[in-house]
């Protein structure tokens, strides 16, 4: 028979208080974890603002000439592409500049080579490092030139692909 | 006598159910705070920044009815030339905001269109059926959604000193952020200076026209050549982005240096009277669309405000800042490609006097034929596009 002779009410009561509060502890510790899922918001800001630049850097001022960056690859022009793509992904409308870096290639179809997949470095403003986060964005554009790079001959306009990789200190 | 202590409530237990109901309570307390950490409002500020940036930069807008007070969807407006105030007068003709030059040129914004978007502030009074004012108008067209979004947009064109912004000042925190790098499209503008018209346009009617009672000036928009499709530009997926069209883009014309033209004449001559302005198929023609009582874009001698109706005294230079689709629009130039805008000079006793031997000598172009708005660049300045940067904040 089971009676409730010797039970210490307090006891229990301070117990069941205890593993409530260190369940309430456990679920608020649990949930302010940066969770990889709300990192998505700030990816997507940067692939915005990395596939505008290089938008904009493809498309020509004008109705006569080619665009920026069909010139820069085409010239091997590491320092021009450097200070357009910088300004125009840390230029802000307000006083101040954002701080990004990147790295950029080019690949390109190498039909001499078994038609494979080629890349060079076009330009980098920094050695991307374990920590960084960084995203890719691309552009292709149409090229005269000689790919893989070489002495310029007269060759039907090549397509590359710009890569980009992106990233916030 | 037999000892019961049943229903006798012991103060062990007593102790320990107080205990453990306090304790219950503030867990229970806590639980709202533990989901504020979970609150969607940074995630939904950012898509909507991310969704306002889209229909700003990517999207060319549309003209037509919007709901809401003060226009409950009045208006006969439609298509995408919503900034012209010539096909969309007041703001119930605005639909949606988007400032892209056309749907097929993202991230290429046309002039117009963020001139009047960011013309809009917070001072202009709401019920007014002209002017955009900060947030109604903006939340309706731009913005979206039932939360009164707060907000700041602003735009920064290179070569500019000032950056153009509608809203209120961002907060330090907690808001929603998008940045696009966006090129804006500068209009084509012509200018006839004095010396083009030395060279070219100063002509004496007496002896060209037989006619020396007016001076026609003639500008020739050639649709046909001007519209021309895709594949006659080098860049053939972007072409609007550099298109001349009078029915979409601005047209500004610039006259100067007419006071140098006076040949031989007394100095108190000065002036002269423009009596009309024709829009007509043919040059020559005296009929068609007269714009005697509709100048609106008419600007004389430097003045800030258009010259309202005509005939009208000029002394040095006319600007011609037409609106898209205002004087030549799309139907139009599809009906009759070839147009002709014809300024029209009276010249009278009293303003311009046939003084001499050698008749009256002003800018004329009855002999050398009009002048050619077109794609040449020694006559036209061409369409350019300028980069800039466009920031949306939501709170």
């Amino acid at each position: 028979m089971v009676d409730t002779s010797g039970q210490l009410y307090t006891i229990e009561g301070i117990s069941a208080a205890l593993i409530m509060l260190i369940s309430a502890y456990l679920v608020v510790n649990a949930t302010s974890i940066y969770t990889p899922g709300d990192t998505h918001i700030n990816d997507m800001q940067l692939e915005v603002l990395g596939s505008d630049a290089l938008q904009v850097m493809n498309t020509p001022v004008n109705g006569s000439s080619e665009s920026p960056l069909q010139k820069i690859v085409e010239n091997d022009d590491a320092s021009t592409f450097n200070t357009t793509f910088l300004n125009f992904v840390n230029n802000r409308t307000g006083s101040g500049m954002d701080n990004l870096h990147y790295t950029a290639d080019i690949a390109y179809r190498n039909i001499s080579d078994g038609d494979t997949i080629w890349s060079y470095r076009l330009a980098s403003n920094r050695n991307m490092t374990a920590g960084d986060h960084p995203v890719r964005v691309t552009e292709w554009i149409i090229v005269k030139k000689n790919l893989p790079p070489g002495p310029y001959s007269p060759t039907p306009y090549r397509a590359a692909l710009v890569e980009v990789l992106l990233w916030r200190d | 006598m037999i000892h019961n202590d049943k229903g006798n409530l012991s103060v062990d237990f007593l102790a320990g159910f107080t205990i453990f109901i306090l304790a219950f309570i503030w867990v229970a307390t806590m639980i709202p705070s533990l989901l504020v950490g979970l609150n969607a409002h940074s995630i939904d500020y950012n898509a909507v920044a991310y969704r306002t940036g889209v229909i700003l930069a990517e999207d060319p807008g549309a003209a037509g009815p919007v709901s809401g007070a003060p226009c409950f969807g009045i208006s006969s407006a439609s298509g995408s030339v919503w900034e012209s105030t010539v096909t969309a007068p007041t703001k119930c003709d605005i639909a949606r905001f988007g400032l892209a030059v056309s749907k097929d040129t993202p991230n290429v914004l046309d002039e117009n269109k963020v001139n009047r978007f960011f013309s809009g502030n917070a001072s202009a009074d709401p019920n007014d059926k002209t002017n955009l004012s900060y947030p109604d108008d903006y939340r309706k067209r731009a913005i979206f959604g039932d939360y009164p979004y707060r907000f700041n947009i602003s735009l920064r064109i290179d070569g500019e000193n000032k950056t153009r912004y509608v809203g209120e000042e961002i907060p330090e925190t907690d808001y929603g952020y998008i940045r696009r790098v966006v090129m804006v499209k500068v209009p084509s503008k012509a200018t006839i200076d004095e010396n083009l018209i030395w060279e070219k346009y100063w002509s004496n009617d007496t002896v060209m026209q037989g006619n020396y009672s007016e001076d026609r000036f003639t500008i020739h928009f050639n649709g046909t050549q001007l519209l021309k499709n895709s594949t006659s530009f080098p860049h053939e997926i972007n072409y609007r982005n550099y298109q001349i069209d009078p029915s979409l883009d601005t047209v500004v014309i610039n006259i100067t240096g007419l006071d140098t033209l006076y040949y031989d004449s007394p100095s108190s001559l000065t002036t002269s009277n423009l009596t009309g302005i024709f829009l007509a198929t043919s040059p020559t023609a005296s009929t068609g669309r007269l714009f005697n009582d509709k100048n609106t874009f008419t600007y004389i001698d430097g003045n800030s405000t258009p010259v309202g109706t005509l005939p009208a005294n000029v002394t040095s230079n006319i600007s011609l800042v037409i609106p898209p689709g205002a004087v030549i629009s799309e139907s139009t130039l599809l009906a009759n490609p070839q147009i002709y805008l014809t300024l029209v000079f009276k010249n009278t006793n009293t303003v311009l006097t046939i003084n001499n031997t050698y008749g009256n000598w002003y800018i004329n172009s009855s002999a050398s034929g009009p002048f050619e708005y077109d794609y040449n660049p020694s006559n036209v300045t061409q369409p350019q596009l300028r980069s800039g940067v466009l920031e949306v904040a939501v709170w």
